[in-house]
């Protein structure tokens, strides 16, 4: 679980990782027990995103820049996400259920300049496990096998979740627009 | 990260939304500094992570980089004086010989300033070492004895102070340097503000006023003069020694339970001691007559 250094070749990486764990830890850590609300289920994802960055430490070019703050903020979310969901096993277990890809994926047609605001607003009100996958794939530019690396799961499951995630914030939108609309 | 692929307008316009709702919302995290002085990471996470990423690391590094290069340059430096060394004696055996004298003579040269004791030292170790085949720090040594008599003194006495007894107990002698308050950008400083008969404690605050963070361990050793030396007082409760990490700009303080001692709270002068980075560092203080009244009653 910890051999975080053994994963990395050679001595610069491991140098980079060193200076993110330094920088970053608190702010990590904060992060997820803002999300879990307990300090020692926060302390374990932070050590499971830092188990994920060795995979994918290519990602982050400058240890100091706000690009990896918030791959980082992204990383340690969907950790606590992945906590979350091993604890409440029903709530998965009905999102397994349901399909992803019901309905008809209009989200394109919404994404204009004029519904920004209400864009900013939906997205800040978006389930972590959504907006992760949407920041991991627009933010990040992951493949889908890459974000499949870090949430654990199957690249066909990235997907699903990906179109899962399309669907709700169409939905949102939709919604915020009559709500813009009725006022 | 890697080249952005082709995002629809639609994409491009979510990206940005995504950005900016990040930096909105991280924008509400309180910097790095300010949550580790709220929080403290669990001895589990720490252990864990510092020895993935400390010490192993390190040994790794040593071991990969400086050991086998310190081994080839060993290795070489031994065959080289060997082979130097039997070419030397083999082909220029009256020079050998005539180096002998000379480290004599320079012996008899550097021991004429000498006190006596330390000149019949000398000689004794000269002696030693001539007879060993090794004729060259002696001097340095005598030297070294000469100045500093009263440890020499100390040690003929059997040198450090003997266990003693103590409120009805043995106490060993501590250490007996002086150890300093403040140390490369770290001090300490023994804080009790309110000095409660019922549960008596001492805080000792460590302030790291440097640059870098230091490595503290979170056990401190309550140490009294008795007429010689210092004393370690023994503690009813022993605590497993950890070690903290304490950032640049921040303080912690160090809990000492007094009812963990036996103590005769009259005596003048007691320290406390702890370790930073290795070295040793501590602040010295009194109880005030007060509580020492109330305390020994």
């Amino acid at each position: 679980m910890f051999l975080f250094l053994a994963l990395l070749d050679s001595p610069g990486e491991q140098e980079k990782f060193r200076e993110i764990y330094e920088h970053y830890r608190h702010f990590m850590w904060y992060l997820a027990n803002q999300r879990l609300q307990d300090e020692h289920l926060a302390e374990d994802a932070v050590q499971e995103a830092f188990l994920a960055l060795t995979r994918h430490l290519d990602k982050v070019e400058d240890v100091y820049s706000p690009r990896t703050k918030r791959f980082l903020s992204t990383i340690v979310r969907s950790k606590a996400v992945d906590i979350l969901r091993k604890r409440e096993p029903e709530q998965e277990f009905e999102d397994c259920m349901e399909d992803g890809r019901g309905g008809t994926d209009i989200l394109e047609q919404y994404l204009r300049k004029e519904q920004y605001n209400q864009l900013v607003s939906c997205i800040l009100e978006l389930d972590d496990r959504y907006r992760t996958v949407f920041e991991y794939k627009y933010l990040y530019q992951m493949t889908d096998a890459e974000i499949g690396d870090i949430l654990g799961i199957s690249a066909k499951n990235v997907n699903v979740r990906y179109f899962r995630a399309r669907k709700k914030l169409q939905e949102m939108i939709r919604k915020e627009g009559g709500r813009y609309e009725k006022a | 990260m890697k080249k952005p692929e082709k995002l629809t307008r639609g994409e491009e316009l979510l990206a940005q939304a995504l950005e900016e709702c990040l930096d909105e919302d991280l924008s509400f995290v309180p910097p790095e500094r300010e949550i580790a002085r709220t929080h403290r990471f669990s001895e589990r996470f720490a252990e864990s992570m510092d020895r993935f990423l400390g010490k192993e690391v390190r040994e790794k590094e040593i071991r990969r980089h400086f050991m086998p290069r310190y081994g080839y340059l060993a290795a070489c430096m031994l065959v080289f004086c060997v082979c130097g060394g039997l070419f030397l004696g083999v082909l220029y055996p009256e020079w050998s010989r005539t180096g002998s004298t000379a480290d004599e003579t320079q012996t008899e040269e550097s021991t004429a300033d000498m006190p006596e004791e330390a000149v019949e030292d000398a000689a004794a170790s000269a002696e030693g070492a001539v007879s060993g085949g090794v004729s060259e720090d002696y001097g340095v040594t005598a030297q070294s004895e000469a100045a500093e008599p009263e440890e020499a003194a100390a040690a003929a006495d059997g040198g450090t102070p003997a266990a003693k007894e103590y409120c009805g107990q043995t106490v060993y002698p501590a250490d007996q340097q002086e150890v300093p308050e403040t140390l490369g950008g770290v001090t300490v400083k023994v804080n009790s503000p309110v000095q409660d008969e019922e549960t008596p404690v001492l805080y000792l605050t460590i302030g790291n006023t440097g640059e870098d963070t230091v490595e503290y361990e979170d056990r401190c050793a309550l140490e009294v003069w008795l007429d010689d030396g210092w004393y370690a007082l023994p503690v009813y409760e022993e605590k497993e020694i950890r070690t903290g990490e304490l950032e640049a700009g921040m303080a912690v303080d160090e809990i000492v339970d007094l009812s963990s001692y036996e103590i005769d709270y009259s005596a003048q002068r007691f320290r406390l001691v702890t370790r930073v980075n290795g070295d040793k560092i501590g602040a010295e203080f009194t109880f005030s007559e007060e509580f020492s009244e109330s305390m020994n009653s």
